[in-house]
């Protein structure tokens, strides 16, 4: 029954959809990162050309340290986002959260600059109960920040826990199954999921059917992502632009359109960094 | 937890002779065991691939070791296959980065076994061993070379003539330079097909221990066994360096660099899975002599990954000790310096939800030493 009901959704939603991919699209990417190593190897300019080059509307950026966001953002303020991300330095993925300090270096960039999210953290189930994540959330909810977290869902609720007001980016869905991601989609309105590194929603020219039914019950709530976790995937965003501009045209005009940049504004709206 | 022990003649003279550390170098858990186990009986089965029908015919055989070592392959008349793939040398060049007729990004992998592989190529950007071996030939900085280039070859040289005309029945005038293109690549195919290596120490030492007969602690000594412990067991090597062969076939990141020699990155696995899908010589072509295509499923559902950018392929550690420098790109001048890479290797260049599998050993310099000892043997 479930399959025949989701054969007339798809049927009915192809009816819609774009001759082929479109080369021009806009795109947002939100989650981009722009660290030490990064603007050693591509310098500000080069890296905003990139960006450019790839058809991007706005990219998220956040950097270990801020500065890499910082120097972007100077570049090219109408194109980045900047996110205020809380490590020093590339490395601290798994000791952050214990370093007391953090939530003191948050708060005076906070104050300095100008930010749209605080992340991408990785913090996994109880490490929301932490200090510092606690002060993180009570960071986001003073500044109107979202948080973009890298999170299995146990975080996620917590977070909302915490701050059922709160804006978030779940960046990669979580790696949860496309059931998963509509139930959280679900029951948190303010929670938004991006799809970086991932590739299990689209083979070859076909849309995973359970991910077509994510799309399609929950068009505005999902982003795209490239995911610039190392310097040389700088190089990957304008291939990741491609390939999404490829899949999204198997999508019906509006879901594709929500999903290629108009989500991205959206959350920017929520959370208070566009009016 | 040691589930089982496997003695031997060997080990109880080992006992008698060098003490109680020895009893412990030839114990593997259930685990290490059907690892270690799995890694043979060698050589596998070597079966013919029905995508290249010359494979296995003597005469084709004959003409594809002459034109492996046939300089006039290339353009310049400078480059053979043998120029990197150096028959003293284990098949490879001993350099880091590769020199053709012009300097090329990559490390030169042996072209021994290689018949076993299922992708080949640092990038996987061939299917079939005799796509592979066309792909140099057209490489600007290798051989720079065409079909109009091997034409000269068969129409100018009488023994090259003779052989194209006996094994096709025709002349070479009478075949496109496309077909001569494919033919000679099926040619230099079939030679490489028959490049196996020998029974190695480590088959040896395995055969031992499987069936209780006495190891031969000159050619594998104490120090390798407690390398094969490691990794077969705690460091888990043999998760992706697994079977006869030691690889899974497949790619991955191990946190290298991938910034060529001229300051471009080296997309490998991504750049790869393109490459082969709109190659008009892959398995699906219309070149492939496998007409039932029941052996190019793995072409045909083949698709473009996110973290295929940046991944290479998991090199066969057979003969490992005999191809130095290491990597796509050469950077590992020995085996140490390999192990020592997994050893401290850096989390942050491979992403958290990748190669979970890899996290830094932190060895002792005894045990890097064990795993270097062990490699050696293979």
């Amino acid at each position: 029954m479930k399959q025949q009901i989701l054969a007339i959704v798809t049927g009915s939603l192809l009816v819609f959809c774009q001759a082929g991919a479109s080369d021009d699209r806009l795109l947002t990417d939100a989650h981009i990162h722009y660290s030490h190593d990064a603007w050693e190897l591509i310098p500000p300019a080069k890296a905003v050309e990139i960006l450019r080059a790839a058809g991007l509307k706005k990219a998220f950026v956040s950097s270990s340290s801020d500065e890499g966001t910082q120097k972007l953002y100077a570049e090219a303020p109408e194109l980045i986002v900047p996110v205020l991300r809380p490590y020093r330095k590339r490395g601290e993925l798994a000791t952050w959260m214990h370093d007391a300090t953090v939530i003191e270096m948050l708060t005076v960039l906070v104050s300095e600059n100008r930010y749209a999210g605080i992340g991408e953290f990785h913090a996994f189930g109880d490490d929301m109960e932490l200090p510092v994540l606690q002060g993180i959330i009570e960071l986001a909810k003073q500044n109107a920040l979202f948080l973009h977290a890298h999170s299995d869902a146990d975080a996620i609720r917590r977070i909302f826990h915490h701050n059922p007001e709160a804006v978030v980016l779940w960046a990669h869905s979580g790696f949860d199954e496309p059931e998963v991601i509509a139930e959280m989609l679900a029951t948190y309105p303010n929670l938004w999921a991006d799809l970086a590194f991932r590739s299990d929603h689209v083979s070859g020219d076909e849309i995973d059917a359970d991910w077509l039914k994510l799309f399609s019950e929950w068009p505005r709530r999902i982003l795209l992502g490239t995911d610039t976790y190392t310097p040389e995937r700088w190089y990957y965003v304008e291939d990741h632009a491609a390939m999404s501009r490829k899949w999204l045209a198997l999508l019906p005009v509006n879901i594709a359109e929500n999903i290629a940049w108009k989500n991205a504004d959206e959350l920017l709206r929520v959370s208070g960094f566009l009016k | 937890m040691k589930c089982r022990v496997f003695k031997n003649l060997g080990f109880s003279l080992g006992f008698a002779i060098f003490g109680m550390s020895i009893i412990l170098a030839d114990d593997y858990t259930e685990s290490e065991f059907s690892f270690l186990e799995g890694a043979g009986p060698w050589p596998p089965q070597i079966a013919l691939d029905p995508v290249n029908r010359f494979m296995g015919n003597p005469k084709v055989i004959e003409l594809g070791e002459y034109l492996f070592r046939e300089k006039r392959l290339s353009r310049s008349g400078a480059v053979s296959c043998a120029t990197c793939h150096d028959p003293e040398n284990f098949y490879t060049d001993g350099l880091s980065l590769s020199v053709g007729v012009s300097d090329t990004r990559r490390n030169s992998p042996t072209v021994v076994n290689t018949t076993f592989q299922r992708w080949f190529g640092w990038d996987g950007s061939s299917d079939s061993l005799w796509s592979q071996s066309m792909r140099p030939i057209l490489s600007e900085v290798e051989m720079n070379s065409d079909g109009a280039v091997l034409r000269g070859l068969y129409e100018d040289d009488d023994d090259f003539r003779l052989a194209f005309t006996e094994i096709l029945s025709k002349a070479p005038e009478t075949v496109d330079d496309e077909g001569i293109m494919v033919f000679t690549s099926k040619a230099l195919a079939s030679y490489q097909h028959t490049l196996i290596s020998e029974r190695s120490a480590f088959d040896r030492y395995r055969f031992a221990v499987i069936n209780n007969t006495p190891i031969d602690r000159a050619e594998f000594p104490l120090e390798a066994t407690a390398g094969a412990k490691l990794f077969f067991g705690s460091a888990k090597c043999a998760l992706c360096h697994l079977g006869a062969l030691f690889t899974n076939n497949e790619f991955a990141s191990i946190g290298l660099p991938h910034i060529d020699n001229h300051g471009k990155v080296d997309k490998g696995r991504f750049s790869g899975i393109t490459a082969v899908l709109s190659s008009p010589y892959n398995r699906l072509g219309a070149f492939s002599d496998d007409d039932s295509n029941q052996q190019s499923a793995r072409t045909q559902y083949l698709r473009q990954r996110h973290d295929s950018f940046g991944e290479f392929k998991v090199p066969s550690l057979r003969g490992v000790v005999n191809t130095a420098p290491y990597m796509h790109d050469g950077s590992m001048l020995s085996l140490r310096d390999v192990v020592v890479h997994y050893s401290t290797i850096n989390l942050d260049r491979i992403h958290s939800n990748g190669e979970s599998l890899l996290k830094p050993l932190n060895l002792t310099e005894s045990q890097i030493s064990s795993l270097v000892a062990f490699l050696e043997t293979l």
